[in-house]
């Protein structure tokens, strides 16, 4: 990711079971055992796993609450407090949410994790992580915040959580004096999926656009951001209705990967003057969406990035044992056995998440459909939907290598003899399908 | 030259053909089947390393049978003109007599084939040093 040096993602969620809270924390923990054993000495170097993801020793995680195994009620105390402010609290608060466990987050409402989290300074395992992620905060160092607004933990943590950051102490932080000038930035998630009705659950999806309406209310005035983005959707598809926990698992969606994409924009920006906003748009109004209906700032962003991960995904997958016999990796004498290792365990793990996401977005709708799945196992050159490769010249067409896991094989090998002589392995492998993909895209698309 | 490439052939006296041996020398054919061997070593290696040099040639099965038949091929033309050019020279030269045997022409050939195949080898060699895709063939 350009301008950044290191990212450091933290996932904040009372739900600690969350299934997708769990994937997406496996796949970061892979994504670092796989750059554990690369190099970068080439600074200047475009390369997979480029970009520094760490942990600060945390697991990606701040705990919230040590409140896990009580309801709501329990939380603010409301049997102990006098007849009058029940009342009080009956008016803000429904039934269902004072008998509401906490164990598995806000369950859609914002009303309660914003009385939660409010006492984030006073949550001791929560402020003594946040202390700890942000002791070696520096100057030019940048916070970006990600949340949905029509849910509980994200709607309401997010304004919290920025009113503690800009009004940080000295005596609470180090870096005080940073975090209050730094930038951040902030995309919230407006409506873009639905549930089933469902008595056993208390989300309800009729209250997801008045909940949205409400906290953009509140985030008209009161949130202290130098660049806010906005991303959302019709609500095109209800997932299953589940609270929480290790069955809230719901397929990936455009609008997440969309969202993502604000980070990428954030990075490569500088927002110092503040007050910025901004809102994603694909060019038509379509689905499934592909690459060509993507705005061609979006393309620029992640159309080659996409492809070259796919293509080296595709080729690792299928055809890497059968390209053991060819020079670029008898070079390095790599056989079956060295890929039975690390990193590369872990990269076949990592691959299984990234076409599992793949199959997701495109089963979802809106669905996003940037390559044929299917037809990719045969030729993955041709399986990019809405863009045909390049058509070659007669020399090539008749002579060339097969389309397809050839091209990327003949690439390899070209690339392969310019490697440095002294490398790693590991080194060498990664580097080799990065420049050989990064050569078959420009030269086919 | 004619001296370098009949012992070439002859494997420096080791193996003689007697008086094929002898009227190829006089006739000066050495030579000619010395630069046939050559080309038919040089050019397909040439080709299939440097000029070609095809990722899917780029196995070592496909490399041996190039070899093989270009060998094969350059066996037959060597064969020919030394038959041929003995069968001349004979002519030229009125003799009628000779210890020249129906095989020798094949055995010649054979020893024709197996310096091809040799040659081949050890340019493949040096020449998949100039190579990308083929520079591990044949190993």
């Amino acid at each position: 990711m350009k301008g950044i040096d290191d990212v450091v993602p933290v996932l904040i969620d009372a739900d600690q079971q969350n299934g997708d809270l769990t994937r997406t924390v496996e796949l970061l923990e892979r994504y670092g055992e796989i750059r554990s054993h690369l190099s970068f000495e080439d600074v200047d170097r475009d390369a997979f796993f480029g970009t520094s993801i760490s942990d600060k020793g945390m697991h990606y995680r701040v705990p919230i609450s040590g409140e896990v195994n009580k309801t709501f009620g329990d939380f603010i105390h409301f049997n102990q407090l006098d007849e009058q402010n029940q009342a009080l609290i009956s008016l803000l608060f429904s039934k269902k949410n004072l008998k509401a466990e906490m164990n598995v987050g806000f369950k859609g409402n914002p009303n309660m994790g914003s009385v939660v989290l409010n006492n984030f300074s006073e949550d001791k395992r929560a402020d003594i992580s946040l202390k700890q992620l942000l002791s070696s905060f520096q100057c030019d160092d940048r916070i970006f915040i990600i949340s949905s607004i029509f849910g509980g933990t994200g709607a309401a943590g997010f304004p919290l959580l920025l009113k503690r950051l800009r009004g940080a102490m000295a005596e609470d932080f180090q870096a005080a004096a940073f975090l209050r000038q730094c930038q951040i930035g902030g995309v919230t998630v407006l409506p873009y999926f639905g549930v089933e009705n469902s008595e056993e659950s208390t989300v309800n999806m009729g209250t997801f656009l008045s909940k949205a309406k409400s906290a953009l209310t509140y985030y008209l005035n009161n949130l202290d951001v130098n660049v806010l983005y906005y991303i959302g959707d019709d609500l095109k598809n209800n997932y299953r209705n589940c609270e929480g926990g290790r069955y809230q698992e719901n397929n990936a969606h455009f609008v997440e990967m969309a969202a993502a994409l604000a980070v990428v924009d954030f990075a490569a920006g500088d927002f110092q003057e503040g007050h910025v906003f901004k809102e994603y748009a694909i060019r038509k109004d379509v689905d499934p969406v592909t690459l060509p209906q993507l705005s061609v700032q979006t393309q620029q962003v992640m159309r080659k990035p996409l492809m070259q991960f796919f293509l080296f995904c595709e080729f690792f997958k299928n055809k890497l044992s059968k390209s053991l016999s060819y020079a670029w990796a008898r070079d390095k004498h790599l056989q079956e056995a060295v890929f039975q290792t690390e990193p590369y365990k872990s990269l076949n793990i990592f691959f299984d998440g990234f076409l599992d996401w793949l199959h997701e977005m495109e089963e979802n709708s809106r669905s996003f459909r940037p390559f044929d799945l299917d037809f990719a196992k045969q030729n993955p050159l041709d399986a990019v939907v809405g863009i045909l490769p390049l058509r070659e010249n007669f020399l090539r067409r008749h002579f060339g290598p097969d389309r397809g896991y050839f091209t990327l094989l003949d690439a390899m090998e070209k690339v392969s003899v310019k490697m440095p002589q002294k490398i790693s392995r590991e080194d060498y492998v990664m580097n080799v399908f990065f420049d050989a993909t990064s050569s078959v895209i420009q030269q086919y698309f | 030259m004619n001296e370098f490439c009949a012992d070439f052939f002859e494997l420096w006296h080791s193996y003689d053909l007697g008086d094929f041996s002898k009227y190829m020398y006089d006739a000066g054919i050495y030579s000619s089947v010395f630069y046939v061997l050559v080309m038919f070593v040089l050019l397909p290696l040439i080709l299939y390393y440097v000029v070609v040099d095809h990722i899917q040639l780029a196995r070592w099965w496909k490399w041996l049978f190039m070899v093989l038949t270009f060998s094969l091929l350059n066996a037959v033309v060597g064969g020919v003109m030394a038959q041929n050019g003995v069968d001349d020279y004979l002519m030229e030269m009125n003799i009628h007599k000779t210890e020249i045997s129906d095989v020798d022409a094949v055995n010649f050939a054979l020893i024709d084939f197996a310096w091809c195949v040799v040659l081949s080898f050890v340019f493949s060699l040096l020449l998949q040093r100039g190579s990308v895709k083929c520079r591990r063939i044949p190993f």
